[in-house]
C-alpha cells in the first residue's frame, strides 16, 4: 500500500515538475468516481445465486440432474458403432469398454511374420455329421420296428401261422 | 436288441438335430449380422458424404488403431467372382461370422502398409478359390477412397507358417482356409496378395 502511495505521489510530483517544460498547465487531479453501492436486495440475490450453484442442485437432486443430462446427451446424434467408423474414433463413454473387449477377445493382431488368422470353421463338418446322424438314426429306428433279416421274417411268419 | 437299436437311433437323431440346429443358428446369425453391418456401412457412407469425404478419410486414417470391433471399415468387391462384402474390424469368431475381418493393427486398404482381410471359406470367401493372378479387386474405405487392386500372388501355406508381413507400399492380403472344400478344420491357408493400380477419392455427394 505504501508503495502504491509513494508511486502515485512520485508520479504526481513528476507531472507537476515536468508540466513547465512540456508547456502544459497542471491545475488539478480528478479522482475516479467510486462505483455506486448495490442495493441490499441486489446484494442478497447475488449471494443467493452464489450459494445456489449447479453443484449444490445436482447434489440435492441427482436423479433429476442425471435424467436431464441423459436427455441432453441423447439429443446429440452419436451412433455408437457407426460414429467410430465415420470419425475413426470410438465414441464417448464406451471407449474404454470397447478397448477392454478388444483386449480380452484374444483375436489376432497384425505382427511381422504372424500366421494367418484362424478362419477354420467346423460348420461344414457339423452339417455333414448332423445330416448323417439324423439319417442313420432314422434308419435304425425304422429297422427296430421291422424284421431286419430273413431269419427274423421267417420266425414272425411261423408265429403268425401258429396263431392262425 | 430292438430296444438298444431304437435307443441308438433316437440318440443319433437327437445329436444330429442338435448339430444341424447349431450350424443353422450360426449361419442365420451371421446373415443377420451381415445385414446389420451393411446397413451401418451405408449409414457411414452417407455421413461421410455429408461431413466431407476428406475430413472423414483423414479422421479414419489418423485414428485407425481405435476402430471398434465389429464396425464396418471397408467394402470389398471382386467383380469377376461376384463378391461384394463389407469388411468389419477384427477377426474373432463373431466378426468373421458377420463378414470378412480386417486384422487389427494392419493398414487400412489404400493406406501405406499391408491391409489384411480374412474370412471363412464356407461363407464370405467361399469363391476365393476362383481368384486368379491378374484379377481385379476393389476396396472402398469409409472416407470414399476407392482402390483398384490387381492380384499378384496366390499361395497356399501351412496354417502355422508365417504369412503376414509388413510392407512399405500399400498391399492388400486376403486370407482364408484351404482347401475350400474340406470337411473339418482345414490344415492350410490361402494367401492372396494384390497391389494397387489405381486410387480414386470420391467427391462428396457421389
Amino acid at each position: 500500500m505504501k508503495n502504491r502511495i509513494s508511486i502515485g505521489a512520485g508520479a504526481m510530483l513528476a507531472l507537476m515538475l515536468g508540466s513547465g517544460s512540456a508547456g502544459a498547465q497542471f491545475t488539478t487531479a480528478i479522482a475516479p468516481r467510486r462505483a455506486a453501492e448495490a442495493p441490499p436486495a441486489v446484494v442478497a440475490e447475488q449471494a443467493r445465486q452464489r450459494n445456489d450453484s449447479v453443484a449444490k442442485e445436482t447434489l440435492t437432486d441427482m436423479k433429476a440432474w442425471v435424467d436431464s443430462a441423459a436427455s441432453t446427451i441423447a439429443a446429440v446424434p452419436r451412433p455408437a458403432v457407426q460414429d467410430s467408423v465415420g470419425t475413426g474414433m470410438a465414441a464417448g463413454p464406451d471407449t474404454a469398454a470397447r478397448r477392454t473387449s478388444r483386449a480380452s477377445s484374444g483375436d489376432v493382431a497384425f505382427q511381422e511374420g504372424a500366421k494367418a488368422p484362424d478362419t477354420a470353421t467346423p460348420l461344414p463338418l457339423m452339417l455333414v455329421l448332423g445330416f448323417g446322424a439324423v439319417g442313420a438314426g432314422l434308419v435304425l429306428l425304422r429297422r427296430s420296428e421291422q424284421p431286419t433279416s430273413l431269419l427274423q421274417w421267417a420266425r414272425r411268419a411261423r408265429r403268425s401261422a401258429r396263431r392262425s | 436288441m430292438g430296444t438298444a437299436r431304437s435307443a441308438l437311433g433316437a440318440a443319433l437323431v437327437t445329436s444330429g438335430l442338435l448339430a444341424l440346429g447349431y450350424a443353422a443358428t450360426t449361419y442365420v446369425r451371421g446373415a443377420v449380422e451381415r445385414d446389420r453391418v451393411r446397413t451401418a456401412w451405408e449409414q457411414a457412407q452417407a455421413r461421410a458424404a455429408v461431413l466431407g469425404v476428406e475430413a472423414a478419410a483423414r479422421a479414419l486414417s489418423d485414428a485407425a488403431p481405435t476402430l471398434a470391433r465389429g464396425a464396418p471399415v471397408a467394402q470389398l468387391v471382386i467383380p469377376r467372382l461376384g463378391v461384394d462384402e463389407i469388411v468389419v474390424e477384427g477377426v474373432g469368431s463373431r466378426e468373421l461370422n458377420a463378414g470378412p475381418g480386417h486384422v487389427p493393427g494392419s493398414a487400412l486398404p489404400g493406406t501405406p502398409g499391408n491391409a489384411v482381410i480374412s474370412a471363412h471359406r464356407d461363407r464370405h470367401f467361399r469363391r476365393l478359390a476362383g481368384l486368379a493372378v491378374g484379377d481385379t479387386v476393389l476396396t472402398r474405405t469409409v472416407g470414399g477412397a476407392t482402390v483398384q487392386w490387381v492380384v499378384r500372388s496366390r499361395r497356399v501355406l501351412d496354417k502355422d507358417a508365417p504369412a503376414l508381413f509388413a510392407t512399405k507400399t500399400p498391399t492388400l492380403t486376403l486370407t482364408t482356409c484351404w482347401p475350400i472344400a474340406y470337411l473339418g478344420s482345414a490344415p492350410d491357408r490361402l494367401i492372396v496378395t494384390a497391389e494397387p493400380v489405381k486410387t480414386a477419392v470420391a467427391v462428396a455427394g457421389e
